[in-house]
């Protein structure tokens, strides 16, 4: 191949695969109601903020069912960075242990544990940075002016996860925004701290801060409230703890803590609004016809058209499953109907010849993502 | 009568220190006479070229050594190479000065021995120059033990019956006449997957940009790490390749924040194309992790790439749908087998 025609290939095969400019924007797509910031904190790099971004995604998207729609969330780093306090955690790794830097970085991304010799130098560096020394006025007024168009402009809720440092940005756009002259609806934005160094979390939102986390060096900041089981911390109480660096990340600890991270995802989910859902109706009902022939009737619509297919089942009713769970009942799956593609209301019922008999029956309704929206057990009709 | 006996006793305890003491003498010095026989001279330099193979890829190395040492009995020099735990395993062949067989000139001193290697491993493999030397104060005549031409014509060397016991004993004999040689630096031919640029060393962390010997936009040393950490996967290769050359360009335009901005947008580009390559967020993660570190070797790139992530302040990351992953990759990993 000669070049001229290697490099007409190469062209060629750079737009098809190059990138797509339609899908890269800083902006959420239509349909987005709510907007989940990451606020990173010092010592985290773009890259790493990225990350924590997609694993927080990651986690939550199986746990958003009926009536949030994921689809309607979208995700985003509000990056910060200080220089200052990162330049002197690596000053002091040169000056203590080694000017090959690559160990530091695997420090810092938590492939190695930090070096004892380091702890205090770094816990001494994280006491310096107060929200006003660590805080540039401008990049935090970028945030403020994002966080105001999504809530005003785009009738969105935001939602900010801040870890470490990342609480000051959050907790300073808290104030710029509703402790103004016209402040926006409070409704609308959230604060859903981790491992703060600050003292308050803004809107009083909730906060995790795990026992042994490295941020408890900070004087001020919250007391720790969280439990360090399935984490790598050293619980040392109110004190940072012997792996307390290791302890405070994001992803490798908060996120994977048994306590920590049941507690920052469900504190997202009930942050998420659910107001004015598509909206959606599910009965259950029997009908009897000359006393003896028992039907089992359900209906389903919904004006979003999300709904796909439902599945019914049915239970012997006995001194195990009078109630409506699924544990102890002999379940058997007895019908499947699946709504046109495109439906947006649709019903059914279905007969169940059964003279006599005590039954549960229950319908559990899917929508096009797979997920029931109904509860658990399905919506029930108990004979 | 127990005088006489104590007597007896003492009188044997003497003897046996007095011949104790001697044997310790005759042995110190035959030791030392050893030693004064073994000679030692000095290597020049020394070296395989090339340094480089490729696995399962039969390629003829040139192994040269200068020795100017006037003491060099100039038919002993040979290639050893080593096991392992670095001892002499197997003697490879003569070195010679004589113009021929890959030796550019006879007699200008650098010995040359030119050899076919096919390794079947990703790795090294050492080797060693062995050379006598006459001691400095020879004056018997030389012992004619350094016939290795002789030697090496039995085809007990060939390395295909090294495992023959016979044959094995045979080499091992051979290998014990080097106990009066002197034994250069140690050389390394690296066997590498695939072609791959040099390991620049300590050269390459010399400067900011380092070294990109094929001017591929990927640092040579990184590049190495990259063909073999991921020897398996081309697309892997390619989608890490991707993300080290934008963030090659995130450090070198650190200083001006517009650069910075524009090459995180290239940066993000090429993790959503490793997260849709490595299939789960986790080893993509994981690769990142550990790639970031061998890139961020140095004081100066370690500074570079905190002054180019302090630029980013009050930025928002791209919204990149989960569909358009692939397309964010600059290559076509349907082209490519695995």
């Amino acid at each position: 191949m000669t070049p001229t025609i290697r490099t007409a290939v190469l062209a060629g095969l750079l737009s098809i695969f190059g990138t797509n400019l339609d899908a890269q924007t800083e902006s959420c797509p239509t349909g987005t109601r709510t907007v989940i910031f990451f606020s990173n904190g010092m010592e985290t790099s773009l890259r790493r903020a990225e990350d924590n971004k997609k694993r927080l995604r990651e986690e939550l998207d199986p746990l958003l069912v009926f009536p949030i729609q994921k689809d309607s969330i979208c995700y985003s780093v509000a990056y910060n960075s200080n220089e200052l306090g990162w330049t002197d955690m690596l000053e002091a790794y040169i000056q203590l242990i080694s000017s090959d830097t690559a160990r530091f970085w695997r420090i810092i991304s938590r492939i190695e544990s930090l070096p004892n010799v380091l702890q205090q130098g770094f816990g001494q560096i994280a006491q310096l940075l107060d929200s006003l020394t660590y805080v540039d006025d401008n990049d935090l007024q970028i945030q403020v002016d994002r966080y105001r168009e999504e809530i005003a402009v785009n009738q969105r809720k935001v939602i900010i996860v801040p870890h470490s440092q990342g609480n000051f940005y959050a907790n300073r756009a808290y104030s710029l925004l509703f402790e103004s002259a016209s402040p926006l609806p409070p409704d609308k934005f959230q604060i859903v701290s981790v491992a703060t160094p600050d003292s308050l979390v803004g809107g009083n939102g909730s906060y995790t801060t795990l026992y042994g986390d490295f941020i408890l060096a900070v004087p001020g900041r919250l007391n720790p409230n969280t439990l360090t089981d399935g984490t790598d911390c050293n619980n040392n109480g109110q004190l940072p703890g012997d792996n307390a660096f290791g302890c405070h990340d994001f992803l490798t600890s908060y996120l994977k803590g048994t306590f920590s991270k049941s507690q920052i995802l469900s504190q997202v989910i009930s942050a998420i609004p659910t107001d004015n859902p598509p909206s959606l109706r599910i009965n259950a009902f029997q009908i009897i016809r000359n006393d003896i022939l028992y039907e089992f009737g359900w209906s389903a619509s919904s004006t979003g058209e999300f709904l796909d297919r439902a599945d019914t089942y049915k239970a012997e009713v006995n001194v195990n499953c009078t109630d409506i769970i699924f544990i102890g009942c002999n379940w058997n799956f007895f019908a499947v109907v699946s709504a046109p593609l495109n439906s947006n209301s649709w019903g059914s019922a279905l007969s169940d010849l059964h003279f006599g008999n005590f039954y549960t029956y229950c319908v559990i309704v899917y929508d096009k993502a797979g997920n029931s929206v109904t509860a658990p057990q399905g919506a029930c009709k108990i004979n | 009568m127990l005088e006489s006996r104590g007597m007896s006793i003492l009188k044997s305890k003497v003897v046996v220190y007095s011949l104790i003491g001697a044997l310790t003498v005759i042995l110190g010095s035959v030791l030392l006479y050893a030693q004064s026989r073994r000679g030692t001279g000095n290597f020049g330099p020394t070296g395989a070229n090339p340094a480089y193979i490729i696995i399962n890829s039969p390629t003829l190395v040139t192994f040269t050594s200068q020795i100017t040492d006037r003491k060099l009995k100039k038919r002993s020099v040979i290639l050893l190479s080593l096991d392992a735990s670095g001892q002499p395993a197997e003697i490879r062949g003569r070195l010679k000065d004589d113009g021929k067989n890959g030796d550019s000139r006879a007699n200008d001193s650098i010995y040359t021995f030119r050899t076919t290697l096919t390794e079947s491993n990703v790795g090294s493999i050492n080797f060693q120059i062995a050379a006598r030397f006459k001691p400095g104060k020879w004056t018997e005549p030389e012992p004619d033990d350094d016939d290795w031409d002789k030697d090496l014509a039995d085809s007990a060397l060939s390395r295909q019956n090294r495992d023959n016991p016979t044959k094995r004993q045979y080499l091992l004999k051979l290998l014990k006449k080097l106990t009066r040689y002197t034994l250069s630096t140690p050389i390394q031919v690296t066997v590498d997957p695939f072609l791959l640029p040099p390991d620049p060393g300590e050269a390459g962390k010399q400067t900011l940009e380092g070294i990109d010997s094929d001017h591929d936009g990927v640092r040579d040393d990184i590049q190495r790490w990259i063909g073999i950490n991921y020897q398996a996967s081309e697309k892997r290769r390619e989608a890490l390749r991707q993300d080290i050359k934008s963030l090659q360009r995130f450090i070198l335009g650190a200083n001006d924040k517009e650069s910075s901005r524009n090459n995180a947008k290239d940066m993000e580009r090429a993790w959503e194309c490793e997260d849709y390559i490595f299939g789960t967020l986790d080893d993509a993660i994981m690769a990142r992790d550990r790639l970031e570190p061998q890139f961020l070797n140095t004081e100066a790139r370690s500074r570079a790439y905190i002054k180019a992530n302090s630029q980013l302040g009050g930025t928002f990351s791209l919204m990149i749908p989960e569909d358009q992953r692939k397309a964010q990759c600059r290559f076509d990993p349907d082209l490519m087998e695995n």
